[in-house]
């Protein structure tokens, strides 16, 4: 049931992108010049990633605030190190994304132990360290970024650029955790229904603190390629993932009350976005209408998912109905 | 837990403590199986005392007043009229938008639509006021219906999609704030009439008090009309409380969700008109950072995000304290940009204490409902 729902999602947003990219096409032809598919390849690149890292914490049935904070105090942090000349560009890197990690970890451990949500927690550490790279840096990038970084952030082969590689290798990376590693599918189960995870042995604040952790590791990997495509260190960068972090998973079948995620939905999802806000600039509708367009599509989707179940059931045995009901009906209660 | 607990306590703790129903002596009452009761009088002051700390409104008061005591020793001019004075304007702004959080958490629902419905409003007004020759009252109304529309609109969609009202306003924050900035190209407003940029300066009493308090009271005061005195009030927090037994018991849920959505967004509305006075002309960036301040007064005023529970003079007392602790850090010549991190740690640091605080409730009312069995911890 669960398999044919995302498969429905994802053929949806297959259909919609084609459709899309032929509207766009067929108004201004340089839609599909390699110039812009490379543009819209690396928006969705960095998109993705800032979804991926909401997307850990659906699956637990959590929600983080704090992707954005964690991205801004990454890019700080990567922007000081960059700033010494002698710390290697791959040193740099690393001690990223434990920043990232050790960000994670602490909302992770925080929402753990103090059983608050995560919401409401992560509004506070996002707050928190985002204000860190704020003043820190007293708003001012640093300017600079080695050559490599650049390249890694800029070129491509063919239509494809190198930073698509990221998204690729975390997406990957996710779907071998979430589908064959043990702590992926205890995570599953915790988000699907705590209590019954719970009573079958599983940690539900383990499984919390991975969902955080592993959050703030790919919150960092979105700062590390943000800093490449801009080719400074931006502190005030971070400050609008909010809605997109959401908008990738959500719109990509994803359960906002945990249990249920597509990795697949998420990477068409932000190909989607990057289609629908590239094209929108590019047939010279107000680049200001694009940031209607997240919000739109994302109740789009949902209520798409709602009409298909509510048709579904009406060719249903009433029993059934009800379970349906009680799965999905899950997030009627953030 | 205590379910279990409650049908051998019961009758140990009414024997042991007779004519003492409630609180005071609740706790002497219900360890009966551990230890046995120590004397009434001590434990009764001991009580009291720790009630004291646990109280929302009265920790927030001892915690203002040791804030404002170290930054007027530390800093220079914190208690002087023009701190105080810019102080008491931005509490005003602050505990409307707190306010406008306060009402969805009422109904455990939240608004990230908030920053959004403030700005559009903003812009709509000035636009009306400054171009199109609207009398600034007219405008002011036609700002505050316009709050009104698009909470009612948020919420007939909540309602009817049954969508939680995260994902809901998130989308919404979003779509108003892309129709606010394509209608208005993101330019600010600078010639509004004098009037509306003279209200916020003016005093109210003493030097002191900015006139926007009394907005901010009024607003408080029909909250709290609203939450202790009408059949509204009630049905918004018992759907907090339980939405299903609200909905078993009679009342009309999609109704009242939807009074809740429209009330955020009037507060919502207000709050940005309030701005607009204070920065003397229309800004559409304004209310960058109310999505946090919005959820700061109502939680360590005590609101449960669950639902069910509400303090609008808590909301207010923790807004008071937050933004003294800004306006002491400016006091002490900590740069403006740390702000945003001493926002987030005070959040922090209010959400664990309180979390300690509500532990020790929750240990106490396990204890008092041993002696009534009717009440269930919850």
């Amino acid at each position: 049931m669960t398999a044919r729902r995302l498969a429905n999602q994802e053929a949806t947003l297959v259909l919609v992108i084609i459709i899309a990219s032929i509207a766009f096409w067929l108004t201004a032809p340089k839609y599909l010049g390699s110039a812009n598919i490379v543009a819209v390849l690396t928006s969705a690149s960095t998109t993705v990633v800032i979804g991926f890292a909401q997307l850990t914490c659906l699956s637990v049935g959590e929600m983080s605030l704090a992707v954005g904070g964690i991205g801004a105090a990454v890019t700080v942090l990567g922007g000081m190190l960059l700033d010494q000349d002698h710390v290697s560009l791959a040193l740099v890197a690393v001690i990223c994304l434990i920043g990232g990690l050790l960000a994670g970890l602490i909302n992770g451990l925080v929402t753990a132990r103090t059983h608050l949500s995560g919401f409401i927690v992560t509004l506070a550490t996002g707050g928190a360290y985002s204000g860190l790279a704020i003043g820190i840096t007293k708003s001012n990038p640093y300017p600079t970024v080695p050559p490599a970084l650049a390249t890694f952030g800029q070129g491509q082969w063919g239509f494809i650029p190198y930073l698509a590689v990221a998204p690729a290798v975390c997406a990957v990376l996710l779907f071998i955790f979430y589908r064959w590693r043990r702590t992926g599918r205890e995570l599953l189960a915790v988000g699907g229904n705590r209590n019954a995870a719970a009573l079958a042995g599983i940690s539900v604040p383990k499984a919390t603190i991975w969902a955080h952790t592993l959050s703030g590791v790919l919150a960092a990997v979105a700062a590390i390629m943000f800093m490449g495509v801009l080719r400074q260190s931006v502190p005030t960068i971070g400050s609008d993932w909010l809605v997109s972090s959401f908008a990738v998973p959500i719109i990509g079948g994803t359960l906002l009350a945990g249990g249920e995620i597509s990795i697949g939905g998420a990477v068409l999802a932000a190909v989607l976005l990057s289609v629908i806000s590239d094209g929108l600039v590019l047939v010279n509708v107000s680049q200001y209408i694009v940031e209607m367009v997240e919000g739109i599509l994302i109740l789009a989707a949902v209520l798409a998912d709602r009409f298909r179940l509510v048709v579904r059931d009406m060719s249903r045995p009433a029993r059934q109905l009800r379970t349906i009901g009680k799965a999905t009906d899950g997030g009627a209660t953030a | 837990m205590n379910e279990g607990a409650q049908p051998a306590g019961r009758p140990v703790s009414i024997t042991s403590a007779p004519g003492s129903g409630n609180s005071a002596s609740g706790l002497a009452a219900s360890t009966p199986a551990a230890a046995p009761p120590p004397p009434p009088g001590g434990q009764s002051r001991a009580h009291r005392l720790a009630r004291l700390f646990s109280s929302n409104t009265t920790g927030l008061i001892l915690l203002i007043a040791a804030s404002s005591a170290v930054f007027s020793l530390l800093g220079t001019g914190y208690l002087g009229s023009f701190n105080l004075f810019s102080l008491s304007q931005q509490v005003a702004v602050d505990a409307v938008v707190g306010f406008s959080q306060l009402v969805m958490l009422a109904m455990a629902r939240m608004n990230l639509a908030v920053t959004s419905i403030g700005a559009g409003v903003v812009m709509l007004s000035g636009t009306l006021m400054a171009h199109d020759g609207v009398p600034a009252v007219a405008a002011l109304l036609a700002g505050l219906l316009a709050g009104a529309a698009v909470g009612w609109l948020m919420g007939w969609i909540e309602v009817h999609s049954r969508l939680s009202s995260f994902i809901v306003t998130l989308a919404f924050m979003s779509i108003y704030a892309g129709v606010m900035l394509a209608v208005t190209h993101g330019t600010e407003i600078t010639t509004l009439p004098s009037s509306v940029g003279n209200f916020a300066t003016a005093a109210i009493v003493v030097p002191q008090l900015s006139i926007l308090l009394v907005v901010a009271a009024a607003a408080g005061v029909v909250l709290a009309v609203i939450y202790k005195l009408t059949p509204a009030g009630w049905k918004m927090l018992s759907v907090g409380e339980n939405e299903r037994a609200a909905r078993l018991s009679g009342i009309q849920v999609s109704r009242i969700v939807i009074f809740g959505y429209v009330l955020s967004g009037v507060l919502a509305a207000v709050a940005g008109l309030m701005t607009m006075s204070l920065d003397a002309s229309a800004i559409p960036s304004i209310g960058s950072t109310w999505l946090l301040t919005s959820f700061i007064g109502p939680v360590l005023g005590g609101a449960a995000l669950s639902g069910g529970q509400v303090s609008v003079s808590g909301a207010f007392l923790g807004i008071v304290f937050y933004d003294s602790i800004s306006s002491g850090l400016i006091v002490l010549h900590v740069s403006t940009y740390y702000l945003g991190l001493a926002q987030g740690v005070v959040l922090l640091g209010a959400l664990m204490l309180d979390q300690l605080r509500r532990r020790v409730r929750l240990r106490e009312q396990a204890q008092r409902s041993s002696l009534a069995a009717a009440e269930g911890g919850r």
